[in-house]
């Protein structure tokens, strides 16, 4: 089937609508073709796709993991330049997928203001309320790329392109695992800038799968000493070092034994 | 890529610092970005005011580079400039870029150096200090370069350009009317309902595209050859014809220089008429052998 995505009139009349429509966001049902009164909406993309189904159960990293590679495998020969169109991805979270982004997103609806924090990252505005966040970057999509790695469909799409391994087909998403063993974890990684070389990814990644595996190192996560999370300092440490020596000169096997040895070193 | 105030724990040449006199380091296109078969091509040249980092870069200790991001797609390359030359010839497929490509020209060292030290050093900033600088190190920055992409959209299934509309006082079957922004391919209602029947079929949405847009694309490409002058700016501010002017660009065709019209249509279509035969085949075999049109 022809995936269909948002016009850009559609997607504006919605992002500009979200405080007066909230109440509708609670709906089981898919209210959207509904609610533009027969009027255009959307546009049939060239985009062919197999029938995707979304795992709705149990843990939600599990099913981040099985329905980022449903996601990434069903969408087949899609080029990032598609994937990185809002309206495709608004389209299919809040129609075709409506029910997987409720059951993923839903219990974020609180309707107080957002935090400071939010607001801060310039995601929300002043006086916005949570709700209206939620809605903004998990039903809706935002045309960043940060926005991209927030919607409830895009950033299946978008975890499987960072971390999939096109080399090793038996093993492909070997890495996306560990990405998604831990939503920090993930964060961490994707929503720098350096993650858009594959390469980083994959060094800073093997390395900590490299000590997870080692029986007799503890594995990657709370550090004993300052109780932060171990990857976000090894994430912080590889920008630093990014801010004056250009990280895409070196390979995938460089930024591994630097990220190893770094979290080694920080643990004495 | 944001601007940031970088402490660097040596002298980096760039705009935005005095850690260098009188030296400079700039790109720039030395022609328009094209497009030809999905490669957008950028011919650049970089330019450098700085003995000591030219030295550098003539004995391979240094480096001259492009970063290239576009942070939607999540793209982020580098590619190097040979030894010996200034200029560059930047090949990327534009299905990995968002709209805009941001490049930045980058002198990197090429090795661990101890001696980091040139005349053309701040010396009320640095003195005489000799720095150490590692394999990989940003030694210099150039200006920001932006390229705005073409804006037709990657997702579109046909030319957004175009719109198949009913005519109810139509008496001819089909009329092509591009006084307005879009190019409307007028139907007699009878017509126009029979083809929104069919549209819904997937398999043959490709065909009726081939029998409406082509001849009507066609018959545009015909107008736009030979029917608008040079100052004809009603035409041209129409969203249809820049979006056409735009595709030809990319496609580098020149009218005035092409013979058939219809192959230039079938170009700016991408190759509608092999898709066209791969539709009616896909129907052949699953319609006419007693299958059905789906999967």
């Amino acid at each position: 089937m022809r995936v269909k995505y948002l016009t850009d009139k559609a997607y504006e009349i919605l992002m500009d609508n979200i405080a007066v429509d909230k109440e509708k966001y609670l709906r089981d049902d898919v209210w959207l073709p509904s609610y533009f009164e027969g009027k255009e909406f959307c546009k049939e993309s060239r985009i062919e796709v197999v029938p995707i189904q979304l795992y709705m159960d149990g843990d939600k990293n599990e099913s981040d993991l099985i329905n980022t590679r449903n996601v990434f495998d069903a969408f087949g020969e899609m080029t990032p330049q598609q994937a990185s169109n809002p309206y495709l991805w608004s389209y299919l979270s809040m129609v075709d997928f409506w029910e997987y982004s409720k059951w993923r997103w839903g219990r974020n609806m609180d309707d107080s203001t957002a935090d400071y924090e939010i607001i801060k990252g310039e995601v929300a505005k002043q006086g916005e309320s949570k709700r209206s966040v939620n809605i903004k970057q998990r039903y809706l999509c935002t045309p960043s790329r940060i926005g991209l790695l927030r919607n409830s469909l895009s950033r299946l799409w978008w975890y499987g392109y960072l971390s999939y391994n096109p080399d090793n087909q038996s093993r492909k998403y070997h890495l996306t695992k560990l990405l998604l063993s831990q939503s920090d974890l993930c964060q961490s990684i994707v929503e720098r800038n350096f993650s858009m070389n594959r390469n980083i990814t994959f060094g800073i990644l093997s390395a900590i799968q490299e000590i997870n595996d080692d029986p007799t190192i503890d594995n990657v996560d709370r550090s004993k000493k300052t109780g932060e999370y171990e990857w976000r300092d090894l994430c912080k440490y590889i920008n630093r070092f990014g801010a004056v020596t250009l990280l895409d000169l070196l390979s995938s096997n460089e930024i591994k034994e630097m990220s190893y040895n770094y979290i080694l070193s920080r643990r004495k | 890529m944001k601007k940031t105030s970088i402490g660097f724990p040596y002298p980096v040449l760039s705009n935005d610092n005095n850690d260098y006199i009188d030296c400079s380091f700039s790109i720039e296109g030395t022609a328009e970005p094209e497009v030809d078969n999905g490669i957008i091509r950028i011919p650049l040249k970089y330019y450098l005011q700085c003995a000591g980092l030219a030295d550098m870069i003539k004995d391979q200790k240094a480096q001259v580079l492009i970063y290239c991001e576009s942070s939607n797609s999540s793209f982020r390359k580098i590619e190097r400039y040979d030894f010996g030359t200034d200029e560059k010839l930047l090949e990327i497929s534009a299905s990995k870029i968002s709209q805009i490509l941001k490049l930045k020209g980058m002198i990197v060292s090429n090795g661990h150096y101890d001696n980091f030290n040139f005349e053309e050093h701040n010396k009320e900033l640095f003195g005489t200090f000799k720095f150490k600088v590692n394999k990989g190190d940003i030694l210099a920055i150039s200006n920001l370069f932006e390229i705005e992409l073409d804006s037709v959209d990657p997702l579109a299934n046909k030319p957004s350009v175009f719109s198949v509309r009913p005519d109810d006082k139509a008496i001819d079957a089909i009329r092509v009317d591009y006084q307005d922004v879009k190019i409307n391919i007028f139907l007699k209602r009878e017509i126009y309902n029979q083809y929104q029947e069919l549209r819904d079929e997937p398999a043959l949405r490709t065909v009726l595209a081939s029998y409406f847009v082509l001849p009507a694309l066609v018959e545009v490409l015909c107008f736009m050859k030979d029917g608008v002058s040079d100052d004809d700016e009603d035409i041209k501010s129409r969203a249809w014809y820049v979006s056409i002017t735009n595709r030809l660009r990319m496609l580098k065709i020149d009218l005035k220089e092409q013979v058939s019209m219809t192959t230039v249509a079938n170009k700016i279509l991408t190759d509608i008429v092999q898709e066209t035969m791969n539709g009616i085949k896909h129907i052949k075999e699953n319609v006419l052998t007693g299958g059905n049109l789906e999967g």
